[in-house]
């Protein structure tokens, strides 16, 4: 995490040290590109537009393992089930309690967050291998409490559920709406994970993912850490499942099968473990090749008539593992690292280093 | 963007400070510096009839121990001696059997490894153990963590106050960071540094927990004769400077012998003597814990 400062910008206090966006340029390319984000809802179809809000909330979730696992250093393979958790908060609270959306959203986050918890407290003895098979279970029993508490949560048959409520007259029905309400949680939470890895909490985390026996000697409390990092990890799971229930209206169990928990795992690998920016990646990488793999399926259908159903159906799984082995054998260290590369070397072009 | 020298000397203060100014100020505002007639009579930290054994192997026998106000203590001994397991006890890492341990009156026997540090027994480690994907300045603010204020959520919304507590911290760090002469280093990450500087990152790191005691595992193996000079001239700067009592586990006997006012001798989980420099280098027991018996005589 070597700072790259352009030639010439030097820091005259540790205000303009530790800023994110330091020079001029930085800030104009950001906004530039938000702003970009913000107009191209308004040319987008339905169908572009309904992949973005897939990828804003999955971009949301993913930076919630990203905390848990890339900074703080616990393996999580329950990740899609705190994400469902988060669903389901959402559908239960509107279809029992009649609150609208808005209400909901929160306390998806605060509801996962709370669970999350509750399967990470293993943490305090486990490690590793071992944590990750305790959280292993963790899916498997919010899978199977969702599917069989019929009363609460419909069973198998899943839960019906509304967009959000119309705020200043803008109506969430229509899609290029939505798509702007979810970039804006988005581009929130991104600011709010960015935040919590320059300050005092994400600075622990690291210390505990890197040597949790310094990290105690040396004034941390790594369980009280550890539970804060599933926590907040689950927190962001769980708005990024409001925001995904939200615009499909309807949740179900099978929104979250256990090998999604592994695709978030395994694309935080391909991402890069402890950047925001890796996981941001990570995520778009992911729901791209998802989308390209159901676009494949007519292609397929037309090259091999008779096998088609069998490859459309092992084709994404095929992209995945071969993206997730290519990035462990040729770039361990993830699109992060591969990125800040090529700012380096842009940074010293005619130089080599 | 330009540099001008008016807007260079305008935060010079704020850039600037030599000697642990900033960090001994901070520590002022939470206890008082140790009066001067307590120094070398008050003792800080005590061990009585320390016990510890892993099984069957016996390695600390009914140790006590006393560490006085304002005193470097080093301790040595022959490898496998004991030395680092008693620091292991003091800093809660490992659990005596028997025996307990008081700090400045207070029992610390039972209590949490983190609870110890925050009381200002800060430590550093004989393999370095330092948080290999932080930057040397992120090292020390990691280690900031019991005395930064806000909380963390102000810290995720980075409301005015964390961003100014932060930048607080920061330059204690920084002046740490100027102390240890690592300036060039400061962005680094700690991973890729050299042997040399990784030791001093340690040293910086436990300076930055606040230390009252400063217990230092081995703080010069494996250094030349050049970087244990400076490490040397660190100890003795910090415990100049921070008037606060040290313990030096230390293999060289020249850098201990120059250095300590005191001297407690290890073997097999015993201490087998205690005094001055100049009684330890003429002890029999001393010498045939070394050399082997038949030197002891002479």
């Amino acid at each position: 995490m070597a700072i790259h400062r352009p030639c010439g910008t030097f820091d005259r206090t540790y205000y303009e040290a530790k800023a994110i966006f330091r020079t001029r340029l930085q800030w104009g390319m950001i906004t530039a590109l938000i702003l970009a984000l913000y107009g191209i809802a308004f040319v987008m179809n339905d169908y572009l537009l309904g992949l973005s809000i897939v990828i804003f909330s999955f971009i949301v979730a993913m930076l919630g393992i990203q905390i848990i696992t890339g900074y703080a250093g616990q393996i999580t393979i329950g990740h899609a089930a705190f994400v469902g958790v988060g669903m389901y908060v959402l559908a239960c609270v509107e279809a029992h309690l009649g609150w609208s959306w808005w209400v909901g959203m929160p306390l998806a986050g605060i509801g996962a967050g709370l669970i999350s918890m509750f399967f990470g407290s293993p943490s305090g003895r486990l490690k590793e291998l071992y944590l990750a098979f305790a959280t292993l279970a963790a899916h498997f029993i919010i899978v199977y409490v969702i599917s069989n508490w019929e009363s609460m949560t419909g069973g198998v048959d899943g839960i019906w559920l509304s967009r959000p409520e119309p705020l200043l007259g803008i109506d969430f029905m229509v899609e290029h709406n939505y798509y702007l309400l979810a970039l804006t949680l988005c581009i929130a939470m991104i600011y709010l994970a960015k935040n919590l890895a320059r300050t005092k909490l994400g600075r622990a985390f690291v210390a505990v993912r890197d040597n949790d026996i310094a990290a105690e000697v040396m004034g941390i409390n790594i369980f009280s850490t550890k539970l804060l990092a599933f926590g907040i990890g689950g927190f962001f799971a769980g708005i990024g499942g409001a925001m995904y229930a939200g615009y499909n209206e309807y949740v179900n169990v099978e929104f979250f099968p256990l090998m999604d928990s592994i695709w978030f795992l395994g694309f935080l690998v391909v991402g890069g473990f402890g950047s925001i920016f890796g996981a941001i990646c990570a995520a778009v990488l992911w729901k791209c090749l998802d989308e390209m793999a159901t676009l494949m399926t007519p292609v397929f259908s037309q090259i091999l008539p008779g096998l088609a159903f069998y490859v459309t159906a092992s084709f994404s799984l095929i992209m995945y593992t071969l993206i997730i082995v290519i990035f462990l054998v040729l770039e361990p260290r993830g699109i992060n690292h591969r990125w800040n590369i090529i700012k380096a070397s842009y940074r010293l072009h005619p130089f080599a280093y | 963007m330009t540099t001008s020298i008016r807007n260079i000397t305008k935060h010079r203060e704020q850039r600037y400070s030599y000697g642990l100014t900033l960090l001994r100020e901070e520590m002022e505002k939470k206890y008082p510096m140790p009066k001067e007639e307590d120094v070398g009579k008050k003792v800080v930290l005590k061990g009585e009839g320390i016990n510890l054994a892993f099984g069957g192997l016996q390695a600390l026998m009914d140790i006590n121990f006393e560490l006085k106000e304002g005193e470097l203590l080093a301790i040595i001994g022959p490898n496998g001696a004991g030395k680092t397991c008693l620091l292991n006890v003091v800093s809660g890492f490992y659990r005596a059997q028997e025996g307990e341990i008081y700090y400045r009156d207070r029992k610390i026997t039972h209590m949490s490894s983190h609870g110890i540090a925050e009381l200002g027994l800060c430590r550093t480690f004989q393999n370095i153990a330092l948080y290999t994907g932080l930057t040397v300045i992120e090292n020390l603010m990691a280690a900031r963590h019991p005395h930064i204020k806000y909380n963390f959520l102000s810290g995720m919304l980075y409301f005015p106050w964390a961003s100014d507590e932060e930048v607080r911290q920061r330059a204690i760090c920084e002046d740490i960071v100027d102390f240890l002469e690592m300036d060039a280093v400061r962005n680094h990450v700690v991973g890729s540094l050299a042997y040399g500087l990784r030791k001093r990152t340690e040293l910086g790191r436990a300076l930055a927990l606040e230390p009252r005691i400063l217990l230092l595992d081995e703080p010069m193996a494996g250094m030349n004769r050049d970087e244990k000079e400076d490490m040397a001239r660190f100890i003795l700067d910090i415990y100049e400077f921070l008037k606060i009592p040290v313990v030096l586990i230390e293999h060289d006997m020249g850098v201990v012998m120059d250095v300590a006012d005191r001297i407690m001798v290890f073997d097999f989980g015993k201490q087998i003597a205690e005094g001055t420099p100049d009684e330890i280098t003429v002890n029999p027991k001393v010498i045939s814990a070394y050399l082997g018996t038949e030197y002891a005589g002479v």
